[in-house]
C-alpha cells in the first residue's frame, strides 16, 4: 500500500513539476519533494534577506464548534517549545541569534508561519523552521498561559468598531457552520484548550503532503531545493488525505434575504454590509475570474455604482469585493453612507444591484481597465518579496499554484457574457444578508427598521 | 565576535551595492532639491514633500494641509475635471495619496515603470494647476470628516491621539494634522486655494523618487514640470520637545473588551549621537516587554515599544490588557531594569542583527524607500537613513545604556477603556521611572 502511494506521489511529482514550471515567472521555481512537500522558491536579490514560510492547509474551515479558534491557538504554540528548543525562552533566544523577524497568520483555509532573516542564516533558518513545524511540544502549563494571550488577541478584535457587524454577518451568512468561517474562534474553547487537542490538529493536518515551503529573497533555487531535501526530506507524509478522511461540510445556500441591524457604541459612523454566497475554486473557477473583474469594474471611479453612490453624495465610501476560497467565497458590498442620507443611500444601493446585469451597466473600456488593473496589482504584489510569499501561500491553499500563474491569462478571457452569468448566478435576485451597524442614538433618530428591510 | 559582526555588515553592504540597489543621490533642479534612489524593481514611487507640518497653521485650521493636498488629487485641475483625473489614474492603475504629518506633508504617486510618464504628467498637473472645484471639495470634506470619526473609533488610533494630547499640550503638536470634524467642515475652496499658495514654494519643497530610472530623465522631468514654482525665503522649523520628567495620566472611558494603554517617553532627535543607541535600547526594551508581559506573565497579546522620528521625537510603550495594574507596574519596572542594565557585547550584536533585518525589509518597496528618505530629509538629511547601517555598526553597549538613562525619565500615560480598572491602577500609573 505504501509502495503504491509513493509511486503515485512520484508520478504526480513529475507532472506537477513540468506543468507548474512551464508557466511560472522566470524568478519563481517549484518542486514537489518525494514526501509530498511543495517547495516554491522566489529569487529576488534586491536586499540581502531570505524569507522562509511554511503554509499548512488548516484553518477555521476545519473547525467544528468544539474546536473553533484552535487552528489559531496552534499557530501560537508553534512559537513555543519544541524538541530542539525546550522552552519559549530558548526559542526566542534563537530568534534573536538569527536576526529574525517572525510572525504567523491564520485564515479560513491556511495557517502560515514566516521568518525573515539575513540570507547568510538561511540554512539555520530552515533548520529552525523544521524543528518548530515538525516537533512542537505542547506543554500543558505553557498552553494554559498562551490560551490567555490568544484570548487577549480576541478581545482586541472585539474592540474594533467593525467586529460586531462582521461577527453578526458571519452568523447570518454561514448559519450552523459559523465556526468554519470564524477564524478567531470562541472564548471558552480557547480558554479550555488542552495539549491533546493540539496533538489532534497536528496528527490530522501537519504533514508535508498538506504543506508548502516557500523560500524567497536573495537565494538560489538549486541550493534551496537541495537544502529542503536534506532537512525536510525525512518528514513522514500522512497516509491519508485529511479532507477525505474528515470531509468538510458543504455550506447551504441561503433560503431567504435577511436584513439585520447591529447596535454598537464603538462605531462613530453608520456602516452597511451586504453579502452573497459567491463561487469557489472547487466548483466554479471561471466565475472566480469573473467575480474579480466585476469587482474591479464597480470599484472604478467611472462605474455606475460609484457615480450613483459616492459622486452623488449619498455615500462616503463604497467597495465591492470577492474573496477567492475553496469553500464558498463571500461577495461583500460595503457602504459607508452619508449619515444624513442613509435611507436614500440604501434605496439607491438596491436600485443599483437590480441593474448589475443590465447590458449597459458596464462599458467595454471598464472591462479592459479592470483586467489591466488586476494584472498590475499582481505585479505590485511581487514588489515586496517578504509579503509576496504570503500571497503565494494564499493561492496555493485556496486554489493552486497554477491558478496563480495562469490568473492573468484567464482574466483576459473574461467576456461581458461571463460577467452577466456571474451576476445572475450569484447576485441578481439571489438571497443575501444585509447588515446595518449604528449607535443606539443613530438608531433612535434614523429609525432604520422602517427602511432597512428586504422590501423594495 | 565583534570582528565577525563587522565582517558581516561589510559584506552585506557590498552585496547590496554590487548586485541590487545603487546608492541614493541628491541634486538640484532649478532650485528644487531632488533625492533619487535607483532601484531594480518595476515600481516607481514619487513623493513631493512640503516642510513645516502643523507649524504652518494655527490650531483652528487643523487639517487644512491634508484637505489642501487631498483637493489637488480629488477636486480637478485646469486640464482634467476631477472625475477625468481619477478615471485616467484608474486606467493606468496609478495610485495617488496625500498625507499630513506633524512636521511635513506629502503627495505620493506610485505606479509601474511602464506608466511612469502618465503618472508623472498627472502629478505635475495636480501640483501646478489645481482648481478646487466646489462640489468636489464638499464631497471630500464629507469623506475626510467621516475618516476622522472612523479613526477615533479605532482604539489603537484613539489611544495614540490621547497620548499626544496629554504629552504635547501647549505645543504645536497639540494640533492634529488630520483635523477635526468641525475644522474640516469650515474650510471653503477659497481657503484651500489661498493656503496652497503658501505651500507652493521651492524652498519649502523637495522631491524623492525611487525607481528603475536615470538621474538624467528625472532631472528633465522635474525641470519641465516644476521650474515655474515660486521660490520665497523659508526658514526651517526649529522645535524643542517638552521634557517629561514626571508622570501624568489621561483617562478616557470606553466600553471595550480590553483596555488600551500607552506611555510616552522623551527621545533624541535623528541628528543626535544618541539617536541610534536610543533606538537600539528601545528595540531591546520592546523585546523585554514581549518576553515579560506576554511570555512570562501572559498579560497581553501585543506589548510593544518603539521610537519616532520627529522634530519633537518621542518613544512609546503600549499594551492592551484586562489586567491594568499588573501590566503597568511591570512596564515601569522593566523600563527601570533596562535602565540599570549593562547589555553585554553578545546582546548588542543580537539587537543590531534584528535591527538590520527590519531595516532591509524597509528597502523592499519603492514607496517605503521614498517615505524613509523623505522623513530623514525633513529631520536633518536623507543621508542619515542611507548611512544607518554604518552608524549602527559603531554603537556600543555603554552608549545604549547612557541614552536610555538620559531620555527615559518620566511617562505621560494615556488610557482608553474601563475607568474603574484605571482607577485601581492609579498607583501603578504614578510609579516613577528611575
Amino acid at each position: 500500500m505504501i509502495k503504491k502511494l509513493y509511486a503515485l506521489v512520484c508520478f504526480c511529482l513529475v507532472l506537477n513539476t513540468l506543468y507548474a514550471q512551464n508557466k511560472l515567472p522566470e524568478n519563481i521555481f517549484f518542486k514537489k519533494l518525494a514526501n509530498g512537500l511543495d517547495v516554491l522558491v522566489v529569487e529576488d536579490n534586491s536586499v540581502p534577506l531570505a524569507t522562509i514560510v511554511i503554509t499548512c492547509k488548516n484553518g477555521s474551515y476545519t473547525e467544528t464548534p468544539e474546536f473553533n479558534g484552535l487552528s489559531h491557538l496552534y499557530e501560537h504554540m508553534f512559537f513555543k517549545a519544541n524538541k530542539d528548543y525546550p522552552s519559549q525562552e530558548a526559542f526566542m533566544d534563537r530568534v534573536t541569534n538569527l536576526g529574525m523577524e517572525f510572525n504567523g497568520n491564520t485564515t479560513e483555509e491556511n495557517v502560515k508561519y514566516y521568518f525573515t532573516l539575513p540570507k547568510k542564516n538561511l540554512k539555520d533558518g530552515l533548520r529552525f523552521m523544521n524543528s518548530a513545524i515538525r516537533f512542537p511540544k505542547f506543554d500543558a502549563a505553557e498552553m494554559q498561559r498562551e490560551n490567555i494571550v490568544v484570548d487577549g488577541e480576541f478581545q482586541r478584535n472585539e474592540s474594533s468598531p467593525f467586529y460586531a457587524l462582521n461577527d453578526a454577518m458571519s452568523h447570518h451568512l454561514w448559519g450552523d457552520l459559523y465556526s468554519r468561517k470564524n477564524v478567531i474562534g470562541n472564548h471558552n474553547v480557547i480558554r479550555s484548550a488542552t495539549p491533546a487537542m493540539m496533538d489532534s490538529i497536528k496528527n490530522k493536518y501537519y504533514y508535508p503532503n498538506n504543506s508548502l515551503l516557500t523560500v524567497a529573497g536573495d537565494v538560489k533555487h538549486d541550493d534551496v531545493f537541495r537544502q529542503a531535501e536534506n532537512i525536510y526530506g525525512n518528514w513522514e507524509p500522512s497516509p491519508f488525505d485529511p479532507f477525505k478522511k474528515w470531509p468538510l461540510p458543504e455550506f447551504k445556500p441561503l433560503t431567504k434575504t435577511d436584513y439585520f441591524i447591529v447596535e454598537s457604541n464603538i462605531t462613530r459612523v453608520p456602516i452597511i454590509d451586504i453579502n452573497w454566497l459567491g463561487p469557489d475554486t472547487r466548483t466554479d473557477i471561471p466565475a472566480t475570474y469573473a467575480a474579480d473583474v466585476f469587482s474591479f469594474i464597480l470599484n472604478q471611479n467611472a462605474s455606475k455604482l460609484t457615480k450613483a453612490l459616492t459622486q452623488s453624495g449619498l455615500a462616503l465610501q463604497v467597495n465591492i469585493g470577492y474573496l477567492t476560497l475553496q469553500h464558498v467565497g463571500p461577495i461583500s458590498l460595503i457602504v459607508i453612507p452619508n449619515p444624513d442620507k442613509v435611507k436614500e443611500c440604501m434605496a439607491e444601493v438596491k436600485r443599483q444591484i437590480a441593474l448589475f446585469d443590465s447590458p449597459d451597466y458596464v462599458t467595454d473600456d471598464q472591462i479592459e481597465t479592470a483586467k489591466r488593473k488586476l494584472e498590475i496589482k499582481q505585479q505590485q504584489e511581487q514588489e515586496v518579496t517578504s509579503d509576496f510569499v504570503q500571497v503565494l501561500s494564499f493561492w496555493w491553499a485556496s486554489a493552486s499554484v497554477d491558478y496563480f500563474t495562469t490568473y492573468n491569462d484567464n482574466l483576459k478571457k473574461v467576456t461581458r457574457a461571463d460577467l452577466k452569468r456571474y451576476v445572475d448566478k450569484y447576485i441578481k435576485g439571489k438571497p443575501y444578508c444585509a447588515g446595518l451597524m449604528v449607535t443606539p442614538a443613530m438608531r433612535a433618530s434614523m429609525k432604520p427598521e422602517q427602511f432597512f428591510t428586504a422590501q423594495q | 565576535m565583534k570582528r565577525i559582526f563587522l565582517t558581516i555588515i561589510f559584506s552585506v553592504t557590498c552585496i547590496v551595492t554590487l548586485f541590487a540597489q545603487a546608492p541614493t543621490t541628491s541634486f538640484d533642479v532649478n532650485g528644487i532639491k531632488v533625492i533619487f534612489k535607483p532601484t531594480v524593481k518595476n515600481m516607481v514611487s514619487v513623493r513631493v514633500y512640503f516642510r513645516g507640518g502643523v507649524n504652518n497653521y494655527p490650531a483652528k485650521q487643523a487639517g487644512i494641509e491634508r484637505m489642501t493636498l487631498g483637493s489637488l488629487l480629488q477636486c480637478g485641475t485646469t486640464k482634467h475635471a476631477a472625475n477625468d483625473f481619477k478615471d485616467i489614474a484608474d486606467y493606468y492603475n496609478i495610485d495617488f495619496g496625500a498625507a499630513a504629518e506633524y512636521d511635513f506633508s506629502d503627495i505620493e504617486m506610485s505606479c509601474i515603470s511602464k506608466y511612469f510618464d502618465k503618472g508623472w504628467e498627472l502629478l505635475a498637473e495636480a501640483i501646478n494647476n489645481p482648481i478646487f472645484d466646489p462640489n468636489e471639495v464638499q464631497l471630500l470634506k464629507n469623506t475626510f470628516a467621516s475618516a476622522v470619526k472612523q479613526s477615533e473609533s479605532s482604539p489603537d488610533n484613539h489611544v495614540q491621539q490621547l497620548l499626544l494630547k496629554n504629552a504635547f499640550a501647549g505645543t504645536v503638536y497639540a494640533t492634529d494634522p488630520d483635523g477635526t470634524e468641525e475644522s474640516i467642515n469650515s474650510f471653503t475652496p477659497a481657503d484651500l486655494k489661498s493656503y496652497y499658495s503658501t505651500m507652493l514654494n521651492k524652498n519649502k519643497m523637495f522631491i524623492v523618487i525611487a525607481g528603475k530610472l536615470t538621474q538624467k530623465e528625472i532631472a528633465e522631468k522635474v525641470k519641465a514640470a516644476f521650474s515655474a514654482i515660486p521660490a520665497s525665503p523659508y526658514q526651517p522649523v526649529v522645535l524643542t520637545a517638552p521634557i517629561w520628567n514626571d508622570n501624568h495620566t489621561l483617562i478616557e472611558g470606553r466600553s471595550l473588551a480590553t483596555n488600551y494603554i500607552a506611555g510616552i517617553l522623551n527621545a533624541p532627535v535623528m541628528t543626535s549621537a544618541d539617536y541610534i543607541p536610543f533606538k537600539l535600547g528601545i528595540s531591546a526594551f520592546s523585546g523585554t516587554l514581549f518576553s515579560v508581559l506576554r511570555t512570562q506573565h501572559n498579560l497581553s497579546y501585543d506589548p510593544d515599544a518603539s521610537t519616532t522620528n520627529l522634530l519633537m521625537p518621542y518613544a512609546t510603550m503600549s499594551v492592551s490588557t484586562t489586567s491594568v495594574n499588573e501590566a503597568v507596574t511591570l512596564m515601569v519596572s522593566e523600563l527601570n531594569r533596562i535602565k540599570g542594565l549593562n547589555i553585554n557585547k553578545k546582546g548588542v550584536e543580537q539587537i543590531k542583527s534584528s535591527f538590520i533585518t527590519s531595516n532591509y525589509m524597509k528597502l523592499q518597496s519603492s514607496s517605503a524607500i521614498t517615505g524613509n528618505l523623505g522623513v530623514a530629509e525633513v529631520m536633518g538629511g536623507w543621508n542619515y537613513f542611507e548611512n544607518l547601517p554604518a552608524r549602527l555598526d559603531q554603537v556600543t553597549s555603554d552608549q545604549i545604556t547612557q541614552a536610555i538613562r538620559k531620555y527615559a525619565v518620566g511617562v505621560r500615560w494615556a488610557y482608553l477603556g474601563d475607568v474603574e480598572a484605571a482607577k485601581q491602577a492609579e498607583e501603578a500609573f504614578r510609579l516613577m521611572v528611575r
